[in-house]
């Protein structure tokens, strides 16, 4: 049996722009109906690596985006301070850097509107020891790190408050057209398998790098460029302050202070597919050899995580003009009115940043609001996200769990001593996600397992919770662990050499010699979309 | 001046350097051992068993005869089966008469035992602590309310939890509550706890928590007080039999004064004129120098921190630079599942010697006189029909050592 419901808009895509737009539209009064094929924040912004630009890394090559990233910077710092760690930003030139780069850099800050401060090398190391003291200059720029989890759900919660909804686990599988005009879409609940038909005014896909498949629903060929980014993160804050190098943008030239870790990245590799996502060694190479440039020892922390995530760049059709590819492609973003081709009412929004997600909601609301003729303007630069309710939204950040731990009346065991994962706090999430919980689904709810151990400890308790807790068989108890474990180490198995390596030869003589659980079983699923840092 | 360096604190170390100081004991010689090593070894955090080669059926000797022919160069090929034999008898009697915990061996015919874990699933080592048992369908198995670190019902159907009498149990790591177990009054709060819960059990499955430095099993304090058999179940880390056996490992060597430096990490190996003499020891203020006439190199493998490696896949010895048989394609070290059942390529990751345990130089002869090396370090062949690495560990340990505390002691002009 299928359900309808009835909305002004459809918007397809649930990461920063597509929970942006839900925003945007619902503060202007429109009902708004947001389908995400998968949970929140799983795509590209969940892949992000965690970093509010100043434009700076911009000024030079691409200086539209550039402003648009100061702009969008300074509202952001307004609109969702909770989001937003002010570590500030520092662009140093190792001796590997052109010099002749700098005086662009700062004509290009200057025009932009980008404040960039030189300081002295030895301000620089006072501020950030660990930083390759043979740097010869040093810009600060009000760059800061983002919590793209955090912000998308503020986004969202927002926008559910004014009578919007989010359907995650809704795939769209159709886009009805009568007449050259879209007339409806058909969603899969993927959890129940049940179709659910939205009829809107318009469609707005923000879909990032899925773009082009929705369009391919309604006929549409949308020349996407997939550009798979690496991110390794590495298991100490080596610097406070988000470290970029000052030259052209490159690869594995940003760091970023990210809760208890920092982020290296990225390299820019064009895939074909939105989650084609090899990880491989050369790329992690790459980006420690980087990483010593900018800080000497720097491979010596451990990497405990890499990941990947797909930029949905976009190049709009130019004539005659040479291909452009990567780096090249400017990082700013397009609306599409699709009218001409055979489905007017539904636009596009592709290309851009997470910094800049409000302006491309923005943008794109104003091209609906100008088609339903709704005479409202855009409100979200002045309208304040809501903050986090009773703490739990900064849960993952482990200084708050361990503040919380620390003043809570009650004790109880430590279940994952990485992530401080309490007992309580995994019965409740289990009671939450009923009996057909994976062990993988808690690792999202509560990063357990998700330290430096790997789940070496916290699989086997956490099965054995589950059991006790949702009356599981034996068998189906240990099938479970057993996916855990596989699971945890195809997302660890990039990153094997020093101590991450003794590690993992630790858990397998857990799991193999300790506990007997033995040989191998299909792989259950895909590898996920995750949240990191 | 030392008559023998033992670097390492593991299986192999330790078993040694028992070996070596038992040895020259009899022979009322007196000999200079010390024992080096960065940290204690991996025994405390494996069940403490001794895998000689877990999937083999029947007699073991029988098999590890056959090996040597399809693979000469693996440990026990190198070592010889006999050197096995004789650790294992060393090993047994040791144990028991002189450390108090005995082991149990398939005497006299080696083979494998089917010991319960803590997921009902059966492991197949050759000697065993006495606690551990093959499980039984009638057993019961006991879980320690809220404790985090054993789960009865994924041992079994027949289940009970009791409520410890101790405060924090939740918080407690298995060593912990095996010091509550060495307190007589705990293990009768315990047994007047599980005894209302039996219910015709056959058999009592614990977690491997009960009692520290005291040993229940060998003189039967709990058949006795149940009225049937009790047995215990290999936890998370720490272990405490591996605990259990280190600490007695580690006592009665300082008595016979052997020294044991632990926490005091060799940074680096000595070599004058072809011969290892001595080693360099990160101490506070500046690096001390200890020379020896003979040096055992039983630092482990990449687990135990005998060799390093980094992103670029490359691995190294780190002490004396021995050369390393590895793939320097890192991508090839693991297969996709960590419990692949053919294990992984990295286990077989190592330093390869010589029938005596000498470590090979890249020309294929002895690296240095002098210098012997046992344990994880040593590299295993890749070969059809030999045992996976992961299912050898305490066995190669034992063979390897026995067999290089042989050659130096020779070399110290002491014969066993």
């Amino acid at each position: 049996m299928s359900q309808s419901v009835a909305c002004d808009v459809l918007v397809i895509g649930g990461g920063a722009t597509g929970a942006g737009v839900m925003l945007d539209l619902a503060l202007r009064g429109l009902r708004v109906v947001l389908a995400e094929q998968s949970d929140l924040n799983t795509g590209t912004s969940g892949r992000y690596h965690g970093l509010l630009h100043s434009g700076a890394r911009y000024a030079v090559r691409d200086p539209e985006s550039a402003k648009e990233c100061i702009d969008e910077n300074r509202i952001l710092r307004r609109i969702a301070p909770n989001t937003i760690e002010d570590t500030g930003g520092l662009f140093m030139a190792v001796p590997a850097d052109p010099p002749k780069y700098v005086e662009p850099f700062i004509q290009g800050c200057a025009a932009a509107g980008i404040p960039a401060e030189e300081i002295t090398v030895a301000q620089a190391l006072k501020q950030e020891p660990t930083l390759n003291p043979a740097m010869s200059r040093v810009f600060r720029v009000p760059d800061g790190s983002c919590d793209s989890f955090d912000l998308i759900h503020a986004l969202v919660q927002a926008a559910e408050q004014l009578g919007s909804i989010a359907l995650t686990y809704h795939r769209v599988t159709q886009i009805d057209t009568v007449n050259g005009k879209i007339a409806g879409a058909i969603l899969e609940n993927r959890r129940t398998g049940e179709a659910v038909n939205v009829i809107p005014q318009i469609i707005v896909n923000a879909a990032g790098p899925w773009a082009g498949e929705i369009g391919t629903l309604v006929g549409l060929d949308i020349q996407m460029r997939h550009s798979k980014g690496v991110m390794v993160a590495m298991n100490m804050r080596w610097v406070n302050t988000v470290i970029n190098r000052l030259h052209p943008p490159g690869d594995g030239d940003i760091l970023i202070p990210v809760g208890t870790v920092c982020v290296i990245g990225t390299t820019s590799i064009r895939v074909n597919r939105p989650d084609e996502l090899p990880i491989t060694s050369p790329e992690i190479t790459l980006m420690l050899d980087e990483g010593e440039l900018m800080i000497p020892g720097f491979r010596r922390a451990r990497a405990l995580r890499a990941w990947a995530g797909v930029r949905p760049l976009y190049e709009p059709p130019s004539k005659g003009n040479a291909t452009v590819e990567g780096r090249a492609v400017k990082r700013t973003f397009s609306v599409l009115d699709h009218a001409d081709e055979g489905a007017a009412g539904m636009l596009s929004i592709i290309g851009g940043k997470l910094t800049t997600y409000r302006l491309m909601a923005e943008k794109v609301s104003d091209a609906v609001c100008k088609q339903l003729g709704v005479d409202k303007s855009c409100t979200t630069a002045t309208t304040e996200l809501p903050a986090p309710h009773n703490g739990s939204r900064r849960y993952h950040a482990l200084p708050n769990r361990q503040e919380s731990l620390e003043h809570s009346p009650t004790h109880n065991g430590l279940i994952c001593e990485c992530e401080l994962v309490t007992r309580p706090q995994l019965e409740q999430a289990i009671v939450e996600s009923g009996s057909s919980v994976r062990l993988d689904d808690l690792r999202r709810d509560l990063r357990l397992g998700m330290g430096p151990c790997q789940a070496g400890f916290c699989a086997y308790r956490a099965a054995g919770i589950v059991q006790e807790t949702c009356k599981l068989s034996r068998e189906d108890s240990i099938d479970a662990l057993h996916d855990f474990v596989d699971e945890r180490f195809r997302g660890n198995r990039p990153l094997l050499w020093g101590h991450q390596l003794r590690q993992a030869l630790l858990d397998e003589s857990i799991y193999r010699r300790t506990l007997g659980l033995s040989a191998a079983q299909p792989i259950s699923e895909p590898v996920k979309a995750d949240r990191h840092g | 001046m030392d008559d023998l360096i033992i670097i390492g604190a593991g299986w192999a170390g330790m078993f040694a350097a028992a070996l070596a100081v038992a040895t020259a004991d009899t022979q009322n010689k007196l000999l200079r051992i010390r024992v080096i090593a960065q940290g204690i070894g991996q025994m405390v955090v494996t069940p403490s068993w001794i895998s000689v080669w877990d999937s083999a059926q029947g007699d073991l000797e029988h098999d590890l005869r056959g090996l040597t022919v399809i693979a000469p160069e693996h440990p026990y090929a190198l070592a010889g089966v006999e050197s096995l034999v004789n650790a294992i008898d060393f090993f047994e009697e040791f144990s028991g008469e002189t450390l108090g915990l005995s082991y149990l061996g398939h005497a006299p015919k080696l083979a494998n035992f089917a010991i319960a874990t803590a997921l009902g699933t059966v492991q197949h080592p050759a000697v065993v602590p006495l606690g551990y048992r093959s499980s039984t369908a009638d057993a019961l198995f006991i879980g320690f309310e809220g404790w985090r670190d054993y789960y009865p019902n994924l041992s079994g159907s027949n289940t009970a939890t009791i409520k410890l009498p101790v405060d924090r149990a939740w918080d407690a790591t298995p060593t912990d509550l095996a010091r509550q177990f060495d307190k007589p009054e705990f293990r009768q709060a315990v047994i007047d706890l599980v005894k209302p819960r039996l219910n015709g059990a056959k058999a009592i499955g614990f977690p491997a928590v009960l009692g520290l430095d005291y040993n229940g099993f060998a003189n039967d304090y709990w058949g006795e007080a149940f009225g049937v058999p009790v047995f215990e179940i290999p936890t998370l880390p720490p272990s405490v039999p591996g605990t259990r056996l280190f600490n007695a490992l580690r006592r009665y060597l300082l008595d016979l004064g052997v020294r044991v430096q632990i926490g005091h990490p060799v940074t680096r190996g000595i070599i004058e004129q072809g011969r290892a003499v001595g080693v360099e020891v990160a101490a506070a203020g500046k690096s001390t120098r200890f020379d020896a006439k003979a040096i055992i190199l039983a630092t482990g493998g990449l687990y135990g921190g005998g060799l390093f490696s980094d992103d670029r896949g490359a691995i190294w010895e780190p002490i004396f630079g021995l050369p390393v048989q590895y793939d320097p394609d890192r991508t090839r070290w693991f297969n996709e599942n960590l419990l692949d059942p053919r294990g992984h390529p990295i286990h077989y990751v190592g330093v390869r010697v010589n029938d005596q345990m000498q470590p090979l130089g890249s020309s294929g002869s002895p690296f240095a006189e002098g210098l012997y090396a046992a344990g994880q370090l040593l590299a295993h062949p890749n070969v059809e029909g030999a045992p996976l690495p992961t299912e050898t560990t305490e066995g190669v340990a034992l063979a390897t050592a026995y067999k290089a505390v042989i050659c130096a002691l020779q070399t110290l002009s002491i014969t066993t």
